[in-house]
């Protein structure tokens, strides 16, 4: 009974402050609209850093004298070690073909012999994909007998490196800052949206309403202009990645996951916001 | 029912309310009287505990103002009836609602509500404006809501803070004969107000309050 009592007040009370209801779904939409372009952002930073990531390898030449069979038992050998994902033994035929794949011509043709030594390429595991396990592999390969080199982009790895440590810090204090704001601003316009409302909240009190059952009808408020702030934010997302694909970068990911939070999060700081106004008036009055 | 021993009372730090102290038994009419500002409202604040005394203690039905939680505030409330003088009704809710309003926050079953909305609206003839809105009644009618309100949830007390200030005379008797018969079926009426006239027409115990004492008449 007094849920629904609660619920009716909730929704009616959209329509009773239309123009503070107004105000704060759309500050919500807005915030929200930040939030989902900054996921949106991160997710696709994320699966390019993911991509560099996959494409790093180590290239470790054998002694030349290393025959076919030797070299791929030190390719099980390395194979074995604990942060190593896929390996490919490349033998010197291998690599002649290869060669002869890139320059067009046969390394005979231009040798007589072939002096390209065997070799094995090595993918890291992920979460492997980092300098510090990279070179402590590499060092652990180099104490091989037969491997004569290893070869890896140190400078690329260096880079990348780097650049996700900033990229990061900055992904995590935007968000952290947007959903502040977000909370910040529909705290505020949740207020006002109270504040027109004051008389209901004092007859409430005069005839003995609890503090919970005032609360209610507003925290279902908050749940629905933050839902709906979500829905509206994210119409706007899906329009902003539509055009963006079409017109600027085709390979832009775009996941219904990013709505699901989306909405997740707009319900969430709905009622948040609104439990701390309603909870603040309470307070005071 | 309704005791005050030695109550002092500040707002602001400013002194209202010094060395108070009255009882009101069960059934009682009584008015408290006193120039503007003489601290009429605040005893009444202090009976629905919207204020507490600085010193002193009251105690309201099985309630004292020194052991009270806050979470018992509200029931406390649900066992008294509050009119203003300016009626502080809903105006987007039409006078049925505004009536079962009291009932709801309490969450009393909705036949039930019905029941006692159209009873009491019928006590205060309001029964033909039940769909009516605040704005489409008189200053009067708007007080006949009030108290519709008050007494729905049958409250011991009726606490009422200058009733018929904003009431010409034929409307103020109106309203005192309806807070008369409420009173001869049991409910006591606590009521401040500085209408010489009226309280000479419809004479009950006075408590006198000036420079923030009681004195009793």
């Amino acid at each position: 009974m007094s849920f629904w009592f609660s619920l009716r007040e909730g929704i009616k009370g959209l329509g009773r402050a239309k123009l503070a209801s107004l105000i704060t779904i759309s500050s919500t939409s807005f915030a929200l609209f930040l939030v989902g372009l900054f996921i949106n952002f991160s997710v696709n930073v994320n699966y390019l850093i993911d991509d560099f990531r996959s494409r790093i390898e180590l290239e470790i030449f054998l002694e030349a004298d290393i025959q076919n069979q030797a070299g791929i038992e030190i390719s099980k050998r390395i194979a074995a070690l604990e942060s190593v994902g896929e390996v490919t033994f490349i033998s010197k035929e291998e690599a002649a073909k290869r060669f002869e794949e890139e320059f067009g011509r046969s390394v005979y043709d231009v040798l007589d012999t072939n002096p390209l030594p065997s070799s094995v390429i090595v993918k890291m595991k992920t979460g492997f994909q980092t300098l510090e396990h990279i070179t402590g592999l590499a060092n652990k390969i180099y104490l091989i007998d037969g491997v004569s080199d290893i070869v890896y982009q140190r400078n690329f790895i260096l880079l990348i490196t780097r650049y996700i440590n900033i990229v990061y810090l900055i992904g995590i204090s935007s968000g952290v800052l947007l959903i502040f704001i977000a909370v910040v601003l529909l705290y505020n316009t949740i207020r006002l949206t109270i504040l027109a409302r004051s008389d209901i909240i004092e007859i409430m009190k005069l005839v003995g309403a609890t503090k919970s059952f005032v609360r209610r009808p507003f925290l279902i408020e908050g749940f629905i202009q933050g839902a709906s702030g979500a829905v509206i934010s994210g119409l706007m997302l899906y329009g902003l990645m539509l055009l963006i694909r079409k017109f600027f970068y085709a390979g832009l990911i775009d996941s219904l996951e990013i709505y699901g939070s989306l909405l997740l999060l707009g319900t969430v700081i709905g009622v948040i916001s609104s439990k701390l106004s309603i909870s603040r008036y309470l307070q005071e009055i | 029912m309704i005791e005050f021993y030695n109550v002092y009372a500040d707002i602001d730090t400013k002194i209202i309310l010094s060395n108070i102290s009255f009882r009101l038994v069960k059934g009682e009419f009584a008015y408290i009287i006193g120039p503007s500002g003489a601290g009429k409202s605040t005893i009444l604040r202090m009976i629905y505990m919207d204020l507490y005394p600085k010193e002193g203690m009251i105690i309201i039905d099985k309630y004292s103002s020194a052991k009270i939680k806050k979470s018992d505030i509200p029931y406390l409330r649900r066992g008294l009836g509050v009119i203003f003088q300016d009626f502080k009704l809903l105006h987007d809710r039409n006078v049925f609602e505004n009536v079962a309003f009291a009932m709801r926050v309490t969450g009393t079953k909705t036949p039930e509500i019905k029941r006692r909305v159209f009873k009491v609206l019928a006590e205060v003839n309001l029964s033909n404006k039940r769909n009516h809105y605040p704005d489409e009644l008189s200053g009067g009618e708007k007080q006949r809501v009030a108290i519709a309100r008050a007494i729905v949830n049958k409250p011991f007390i009726i606490l009422a803070d200058e009733p018929t200030g904003n009431l010409d005379r034929a409307n103020s008797y109106e309203i005192m004969e309806i807070l008369e018969r409420i009173n001869r079926q049991g409910t006591a009426i606590l009521m401040a107000t500085h209408d010489e006239h009226l309280i000479k027409k419809y004479p009950h115990r006075m408590l006198y309050i000036k420079n923030g004492t009681m004195v009793e008449r």
